[in-house]
C-alpha cells in the first residue's frame, strides 16, 4: 500500500492509546519519586534530640549533708526543624532498706559555686535552644540529700533530658567519678 | 485478678486495664490556715501494704520541689453507684493508685475532692485512724475537674435521693431533701479558719 494511501486515523487510533499509557506510567513514576521525598522532609522535620554525656562526677559535702552531681552533656539536633531542651533530669535508681528497688527524678539546680567551683565550663541552662542540625554542651548540676538515701544502696544513674514537644531523650547507664581536691 | 473496664463518660478520659483499686483505710478533714485559704480538704489513708512506692512518694517529697500528677475522674461499668479516681504520679517517682469510692459512703468526700480541688494522701495499714496518724507525713495532690462534675453531680444527687427514700420519704420528698442536703454540706464546705 502507498504511503500517501495510510489511514493515519486507523494508525493515531492504535498509537495513542499506548502513549497515554506511556505517559502516564511516568506520571505515576514521577509523582511516587515526588511522595516519597516529600515523605524524607516529613521525616527530618521531626524532634530528634540526640544526648551524650561527656563527663560526670559526684562530690560528697558535709556542711549541706548532700551530695552533688555535675555532668558534662552535648546534645544535638538531628532534625530539620528547630527544639529546645525544656528540662533536664537525674533518674537515680536505688533499692530501699527493705529491698525495693524505686526511681527517683530529681531536676537539675544551679551551679553551687562552692561545691564546684574548680568547674569553669559553660553551664547547660534549661530552658536551652538548640537550632535544627546544631549542638550544644555544657555542665548540669544536680543536689541530692543525703537523708533521701539513707538507708538506700543506689543501683544505677541516668541523665534524662525533655524538649519542648515533651519527648524525652535518656543516656544509660553512666560513670560517675567521686570527684575530690588533690592536695 | 479482674481487669475492670471503664466507661467513658462524655466529659473524662477512658482509662480502662486496672486491677484492684488501692484501700482507703480512713478518711478525715483537715484545715490549717494559710493552706487552701483555711478550708477543710479532704484527706485519704491508704493501705500501702501492697504499694511500697506510695511510702517512699510520700517519704521523697520531704527532699524534692513539688512533683507532677496526672489526674483521671470516672465510673466503674459493673458498680453503678461508685466514682473512680485514678491518679498517675510522674514526679518524681512514677507509680500510681486507683481509688473506687462508693457514693453511698465517701460521696462527702468526693465532693469535697471537687470543691477544694486537694486530696492530702498519708498512708497506713488497716485499722490505723487519723487521730493515731496526724502527725505523719502526708502529701496533698491537686486534683482539677477535668471536666467530670457534671457527671458527679447527677450521680450524688441521684444516690442522695435514693437514700433518702430509703429512709421512707415519699419521691418529691426526698428530691427536695436531698437539693438541700446537697446545699447544706457545700455550704458547711466553705467554712475557713
Amino acid at each position: 500500500m502507498p504511503i500517501n494511501e495510510i489511514d493515519l486515523s486507523g494508525l493515531s487510533s492504535a498509537v495513542v492509546p499506548w502513549l497515554a499509557l506511556l505517559l502516564s506510567l511516568i506520571g505515576l513514576y514521577s509523582s511516587r519519586k515526588a511522595l516519597r521525598l516529600s515523605e524524607a522532609q516529613e521525616e527530618r522535620q521531626k524532634p530528634l534530640l540526640v544526648l551524650y554525656q561527656q563527663e560526670g562526677y559526684v562530690r560528697y559535702d558535709l556542711d549541706s549533708s548532700s551530695r552533688y552531681f555535675a555532668f558534662l552533656l552535648s546534645v544535638s539536633n538531628r532534625s530539620d526543624a528547630d527544639n529546645a531542651i525544656s528540662e533536664v533530669l537525674l533518674r537515680l535508681t536505688y533499692t530501699t532498706s527493705e529491698s525495693v528497688e524505686m526511681t527517683v527524678k530529681i531536676p537539675s539546680t544551679e551551679k553551687t559555686e562552692r561545691v564546684f567551683e574548680e568547674f569553669n565550663g559553660p553551664l547547660l541552662t534549661v530552658p536551652e535552644r538548640v537550632d535544627a542540625h546544631q549542638t550544644v554542651s555544657g555542665w548540669c548540676y544536680f543536689q541530692v540529700k543525703d537523708a533521701l538515701l539513707d538507708g538506700c544502696r543506689i543501683e544505677r544513674h541516668s541523665i534524662a533530658i525533655i524538649d519542648s514537644h515533651g519527648i524525652e531523650v535518656s543516656v544509660e547507664p553512666i560513670v560517675v567519678q567521686e570527684f575530690s581536691n588533690e592536695d | 485478678m479482674k481487669i475492670r473496664d471503664i466507661l467513658k463518660p462524655r466529659w473524662a478520659t477512658a482509662v480502662s486495664g486496672y486491677s484492684n483499686p488501692t484501700p482507703i483505710i480512713a478518711t478525715a478533714a483537715i484545715a490549717s490556715s494559710g493552706q487552701v485559704g483555711g478550708r477543710l480538704i479532704p484527706l485519704v489513708i491508704l493501705d500501702s501494704s501492697e504499694k511500697p512506692a506510695l511510702d517512699e512518694l510520700i517519704r521523697l517529697h520531704a527532699f524534692l520541689p513539688p512533683g507532677d500528677v496526672r489526674i483521671t475522674w470516672g465510673q466503674v461499668k459493673e458498680l453503678k453507684d461508685h466514682v473512680v479516681l485514678h491518679v498517675e504520679f510522674l514526679r518524681p517517682m512514677e507509680t500510681e493508685v486507683h481509688l473506687e469510692f462508693e457514693i453511698g459512703k465517701y460521696g462527702g468526700l468526693v465532693d469535697q475532692i471537687f470543691s477544694t480541688r486537694v486530696l492530702y494522701v498519708m498512708t497506713g495499714r488497716s485499722g490505723d485512724r487519723f487521730v493515731d496518724k496526724h502527725d505523719d507525713d502526708r502529701i496533698s495532690v491537686e486534683i482539677p475537674d477535668t471536666g467530670f462534675f457534671k457527671v458527679w453531680d447527677e450521680m450524688f444527687y441521684k444516690n442522695t435521693i435514693k437514700q433518702m427514700r430509703q429512709k421512707g420519704l415519699g419521691r418529691q420528698e426526698a428530691k427536695r431533701a436531698a437539693r438541700e442536703y446537697i446545699e447544706q454540706w457545700r455550704n458547711f464546705d466553705n467554712i475557713r479558719v
